[in-house]
């Protein structure tokens, strides 16, 4: 009876001090924070008109070049690519290019032509915070193109998935 | 106590039959611990609440070209935190913070806790009105007080958010320790 006596109190003591080492308590609460793909781009504003009215005799029309806007990006997404198009095509024997720069670690595809059909401008897109990039068109026409009258052409450029 | 009890068993001890004996000891033990058992029970925390944020375009300095905002803070009381079962209200205890991260937590994202309010009840509140670090690997002391107290709001703050960090959902589990001190 002795033995179970302190065998009893043994396990009491235990008890009480496993109680006191618990005594800090704790209490949870979740922190969380979700972030979106973002891929957005801007421009600067509109180019100034393009016209083409001079020629070296013997030779096609000179080309007009605007480089007055810029564009911007930022994007937490990877192997982005920014491409063009026009709403319409051009009038027969009329060009209109565009050559973009390319954000650090994008590249440049260089004087592209524009059509209704969306074509790449610049590639290799990724994670990237950067403006100020420059942006050149180009209209050029051969003599075939004759008197063109003026018109407006609305350039969309979108940044979308790779490659 | 244990001795007064003993002599006690031994009396009843003489007037009963061994089982009996046996057994009134042993509610005597029993009680004997639930005894020691209450007095060393602890001061308890409870919390409700939390912070959810998302981020995204509208979140850029100055839309495209430009960088996240790079600090967000929650609502005043995005969590409510009570202590209780303190002995009296100059039981003493302080409140210790650290989180338990999961889901890759960003390691340029630091967040932080600061009290928002003191609550209410009989007890008293120091500390913590400013941000307090909640570090991932080790308790930080956040505030400390006496006694009973209930709806002590919190804030949460995170700061480093950049477009480096992945489009995903990140978490991490804020753990509140109160200790008896």
């Amino acid at each position: 009876m002795r033995k179970l006596m302190v065998s009893m109190a043994v396990l009491g003591l235990a008890l009480v001090l496993c109680n006191l080492a618990m005594a800090a308590n704790t209490a949870q609460q979740t922190v969380t924070f979700e972030v979106s793909a973002i891929n957005e781009i801007s421009a600067s504003g509109n180019p100034g008109p393009l016209v083409v009215d001079a020629a070296t005799a013997g030779s096609q029309p000179v080309a007009d070049a605007d480089n007055t806007t810029t564009w911007a990006v930022t994007t937490n997404g990877s192997n982005k690519k920014m491409t063009g198009a026009i709403n319409t095509n051009m009038p027969a024997n009329t060009t209109l290019q565009v050559n973009l720069g390319a954000p650090t670690g994008g590249s440049s595809s260089g004087n592209v032509t524009l059509s209704a059909t969306a074509a790449n401008l610049v590639t290799g897109i990724s994670t990237v915070v950067q403006s100020g990039m420059s942006i050149t068109y180009t209209l050029s026409a051969t003599v075939a193109a004759g008197v063109v009258s003026q018109a407006q052409k609305t350039v969309t450029l979108t940044l979308t998935d790779g490659p | 106590m244990v001795r007064k009890s003993r002599v006690n068993l031994g009396w009843l001890g003489s007037q009963a039959t061994p089982l009996i004996t046996l057994l009134v000891r042993l509610f005597f033990l029993a009680v004997l611990v639930l005894l020691f058992l209450t007095e060393a029970e602890g001061i308890d925390i409870s919390a409700t609440g939390g912070w959810s944020e998302t981020v995204n375009e509208t979140d850029l300095i100055s839309g495209a070209g430009s960088n996240l905002v790079d600090t967000y803070e929650s609502s005043t009381n995005a969590s409510t935190i009570n202590i209780s079962n303190c002995i009296d209200d100059q039981d003493e205890w302080k409140l210790n913070v650290k989180r338990d991260d999961t889901g890759g937590w960003p390691i340029s994202l630091i967040l932080y806790v600061k009290r928002t309010s003191d609550g209410t009840g009989g007890g008293s509140l120091s500390g913590g009105l400013s941000y307090t670090e909640i570090s991932p690997t080790i308790d930080s002391q956040f505030f400390e007080g006496r006694g009973d107290r209930n709806n002590i709001t919190v804030q949460y703050k995170l700061t480093g958010m950049s477009v480096s960090i992945s489009s995903k959902n990140y978490s991490t589990t804020v753990v509140f320790t109160v200790v008896d001190i």
